[in-house]
């Protein structure tokens, strides 16, 4: 409703201004154009006016005229004094009454020029019009005399009057409106030279011309409302024609309007009636037309705004009723549409409402294709993506929850770190990739002897000792490049007073989530101590190394050397026997004193035999030894083939070799499945049959020989077991066997009792390990531990 | 053998050049033996030079080398026997007390012929002798610098 209100208020509004503004230019544009009618209206009056006075000219110019004139003039000339002549007719003419004519001006009246001029001026225009223009005209001779006129004239000599004067001095005599008694006219009065052929002055024409009718003529043309009033005034002000009665030539009664009529033309908007009534005003002031110079008078045309302006008025009016209409009929159809809208916008509101309600499910059920169907689909659509929304949200809800969780686990986790990093008891550092120190904890500082606030400013390379620098680096930039992912170096730092310390470095690399290598965490572990350790420890292995080869290299040296000596001693030991047997026989084929036979047959026959047999048994033990002492310095001297060893073929060897040993003691050897081990195969060999020799040698009599060969993988180690059933070994001898030299049966069999020291010192080159589980009288099984293919270092 | 093949004993060791002498003869070699005690000795012989006793233009020789020897030891001098052309017709038996397969590949490898083990036990030793002894007799060889 207020909508509707305002709405007409504007329109009124809008209504009113229009007409108010185009009332003004509408006015404007009247003024205007009434204007330019009066001009021409006032042109007209002069043009008549002028027509008259030429129409006058022409008609007096004529040749008889002229000829009348001049006859007259001659006829004046004979006179002997036309002066006094003129001036008795004149004064005749003068005394006599008013109402009455003289004979002479009968006379005058009655000749042939004056019946023409009345005739043409007068009767003439009365005929075709009704009304003459011309009250009076009249012709003077040279001598100012009247020789012929329409009416009564007021004096028959004119002569002296100026109006005569003038019009034979400049041609023309024109006068300004005036009554003339003669005719009972108002008119204007013009006075026109004659002259001869020759340009002789002959005499004066004059004509009075009555202008109301040109004036009334014009203002037909020039009312076009009813309330148009048309004035003409001279100069002055008279009246010369009024629309409404006046009287001749009074004074134009509003002296405040005749001030306005300024310059040649103008025009405005004046008030009557104290202000009630506005009225167009347009003034000219003639400018004559060609030979008629005109009197200065001014034509007034008038107005009233409201009969000027009713055309515009009913258009207005019009307009307004139609607008009122359109208005109104706006008015019905946006009563209605409101409703419509209403309506929808009720639905729409209570849809709205339930949706706020938190009815996210609702949907609107307006169809149609206009804006409200829009409208009411957006909302649903609106409604489902609150409804995710709020499910988002709920979501979200949730998820800042978790996430606040997360938070604080993450605070609590970070103050884990915190404290683990500080507290570690190995230096843990971020280092930028270019090798800036980015944070430290203690214990790093610790190791690398620089405080704190030091440390950013050296890097990681400043401190690096040369020598470890390059490995380093090269390490750092594959990592950087992704083709490691981590690594592990001992290097060494220079502390910040100089000395060195081994650290074991290892380095991973955290990159951003664009792949970007963001910095590097560095665990660096003091191993000073460790390294310093390793470092004597390697160099008393070394030396032991050394001094193991020197003692190796003795005992090589030794018993190659002590063979020498030992081989004269045999040989001649031999010598010396043979001589003692080629001595005996020579004894027996001689003839000796008995009693020396007797002394010296025990000599020859068994104390030196004996001594010798003593001497070779010694020997030949020397012999054995040695040859067990070079065996095995020679096992330390000979290089090893470290690869994979197919145990069952070599085993298969080992038995092979040993067939016949084995079949003599009637033992039977099996061998089962075995790993592949990390070793080398000849000692392998050397080895397992030294562990087989064994086997058969201490085979219990009582029992057939069963021995058994087997191995397991273990912990990345192949474990062989060589096992018997014969003599076994007390738990206290178990120890000893291993020894050099030892003997288990010394007397009941062969061997230097070298074998299993023999079978130790390989394991030991070959890092396995032997034991041995047995039992007295229950068969023993020898235990060797050897490295898996993939690995695994003995104990 | 068909000419007087010369033995020569090359051994610094006195009683082990006795035996092995000994035995030769007791194998029933009757060759002429010659022994020296280092290896300097030989090559002088070998190659006629120095103050000793030089070897017989044209005659064959064999030369029982130990490797321990001093001034120039046994492998020197089969090396520089082999290297000439014409002193490496003569065979040289390695006679020597150690037996490490190294050694003997290397001594094959300088050009030995025969590579015999010392050993202690004697009765070996004397067995090797004679069964050398016996080889000896059969054995062709080239005489230096001369036709055989």
């Amino acid at each position: 409703m207020a909508g509707f209100l305002a709405t007409l208020t504007l329109t009124a509004a809008l209504a009113f201004y229009a007409d108010f503004a185009s009332r003004r230019s509408l006015k404007e544009a009247i003024g205007h154009e009434s204007l330019i009618l009066t001009q021409e209206t006032m042109k007209r009056i002069d043009l008549a006016i002028h027509d008259k006075i030429m129409y006058v000219w022409n008609y007096a110019a004529q040749a008889w005229i002229l000829a009348l004139i001049a006859k007259s003039n001659q006829s004046f000339a004979a006179q002997d004094s036309p002066e006094d002549f003129i001036n008795r007719i004149d004064r005749q003419w003068i005394s006599s009454p008013q109402d009455s004519l003289s004979p002479l001006m009968q006379e005058l009246q009655d000749n042939e020029l004056s019946q023409r001029l009345r005739q043409q001026f007068i009767n003439f225009f009365l005929v075709k019009y009704g009304y003459s223009s011309f009250p009076k005209l009249f012709v003077t001779n040279r001598y100012g005399a009247v020789i012929g006129s329409t009416g009564r004239t007021n004096s028959y000599r004119h002569d002296k009057e100026s109006w005569w004067q003038t019009a034979r001095e400049q041609g023309i005599s024109l006068e300004d409106i005036a009554y003339d008694a003669g005719s009972d006219a108002y008119g204007i009065s013009v006075a026109l030279r004659l002259d001869d052929a020759n340009g002789d002055f002959l005499g004066v024409v004059k004509a009075i011309i009555d202008v109301g009718p040109i004036v009334k003529a014009a203002e037909i043309a020039t009312s076009r409302f009813q309330t148009t009033r048309t004035r003409l005034l001279t100069r002055d002000g008279k009246i010369i024609y009024r629309s409404r009665p006046y009287r001749f030539l009074q004074d134009f009664s509003d002296r405040n309007l005749f001030r306005r009529l300024q310059g040649e033309a103008g025009f405005f908007i004046g008030t009557k009636d104290n202000k009630l009534r506005q009225r167009f005003y347009s003034y000219v002031r003639s400018k004559g037309q060609e030979h008629y110079p005109g009197f200065g008078w001014i034509l007034l045309v008038s107005t009233d705004t409201d009969e000027a302006l009713v055309s515009a008025k009913v258009l207005r009016t019009r307009i307004v009723a139609v607008s009122i209409l359109l208005i109104m009929a706006g008015m019905i159809f946006a009563l209605l549409l409101s409703r419509a809208i209403t309506r929808s916008l009720a639905t729409l509101s209570a849809g709205a409402e339930r949706i706020g309600k938190g009815e996210l499910d609702f949907q609107m059920e307006l169809t149609g294709d206009d804006e409200f169907g829009q409208l009411a689909g957006a909302f649903n659509s609106m409604v489902r993506n609150l409804k995710e929304i709020t499910a988002s949200r709920d979501e979200l809800n949730v998820q800042i929850a978790e996430r606040n969780k997360a938070e604080k686990a993450l605070r609590e986790s970070e103050n884990r770190f915190r404290a683990t990093f500080e507290q570690a008891a190995v230096g843990i550092a971020l280092v930028s990739p270019q090798g800036r120190w980015l944070r430290v904890n203690r214990k790093l500082c610790g190791i690398v002897g620089y405080p704190e606030d030091k440390l950013p400013q050296v890097t990681f390379q400043n401190i690096t000792h040369p020598d470890d620098l390059e490995s380093d680096l090269e390490f750092s930039r594959q990592v950087l490049a992704g083709e490691i992912s981590t690594y592990s170096l001992e290097k060494r730092f220079i502390r910040m007073n100089g000395s060195p310390v081994w650290i074991n470095l290892t380095v991973s690399l955290v990159r951003d989530d664009d792949g970007v290598p963001a910095y590097f965490i560095a665990v660096i572990e003091d191993i000073d101590q460790r390294k310093k350790t390793e470092q004597e420890r390697d160099r008393l292995s070394m030396g032991l190394s050394q001094k193991n080869d020197e003692l190796e290299q003795i005992i090589y040296v030794t018993s190659h050397d002590l063979r020498s000596p030992l081989v004269n001693v045999q040989g001649f030991s031999r010598e010396l026997s043979v001589d003692i047997k080629r001595l005996l026989s020579l004894w027996q084929n001689t003839d000796i004193a008995e009693e020396i036979r007797q002394q010296a047959e025990p000599l020859l026959n068994e104390d030196i035999p004996e001594a010798l047999q003593f001497i070779e048994k010694s020997i030949a033990k020397m012999d054995s030894l040695l040859n067990g002492l070079l065996r095995l310095s020679r096992l330390g001297r000979a290089s090893l083939t470290l690869e994979e060893c197919d145990m069952n073929r070599l085993l298969a060897d080992v038995v092979t070799t040993m067939d016949f040993q084995i079949k003599q003691a009637g033992a039977e050897v099996r061998v089962g499945g075995l790993p592949t081990c990390l070793g080398d195969r000849g000692q392998l060999n050397q080895l397992f049959s030294n562990l087989l020799g064994n086997a058969v040698k201490y085979l219990d009599p009582a029992r057939p020989g069963r021995i058994s060969i087997t191995g397991v993988q273990e912990q990345g180690r192949s474990v062989y077991c060589v096992s018997d059933n014969g003599v076994g070994i007390a738990r206290e001898h178990q120890g000893k066997i291993f020894e050099i030299f030892q003997r288990l049966n010394p007397t009941g069999s062969e061997g230097e009792g070298l074998g299993l020291t023999i079978v130790t010192r390989i394991l030991d080159r070959l890092d396995g390990k032997i034991w041995v589980e047995s039992e007295e009288g229950g068969g023993s099984s020898f235990y060797v531990s050897m490295p898996g293919m993939t690995g695994g270092s003995g104990v | 053998m068909k000419k007087e093949i010369h033995i020569i004993i090359a051994e610094d060791d006195d009683g082990h050049a006795t035996l092995i002498k000994k035995n030769l003869r007791r194998a029933g070699i009757e060759n002429n033996i010659i022994r020296f005690a280092d290896g300097q000795q030989v090559l002088d012989f070998l190659y006629m030079k120095g103050d000793g006793p030089h070897r017989i233009h044209g005659d064959p020789y064999l030369l029982l080398l130990d490797i321990r020897m001093p001034k120039v030891d046994g492998l020197e001098v089969l090396r520089q026997l082999k290297a000439d052309k014409e002193l490496r017709k003569i065979p040289v038996i390695m006679v020597t007390t150690t037996d490490d397969p190294r050694e003997v590949e290397h001594c094959h490898m300088l050009g030995c012929s025969n590579y015999i083990t010392k050993p202690v036990d004697s009765e070996k030793f004397v067995k090797a002798i004679r069964q050398l002894g016996l080889f000896l007799m059969i054995v062709q060889v080239p005489a230096i610098n001369g036709n055989s």
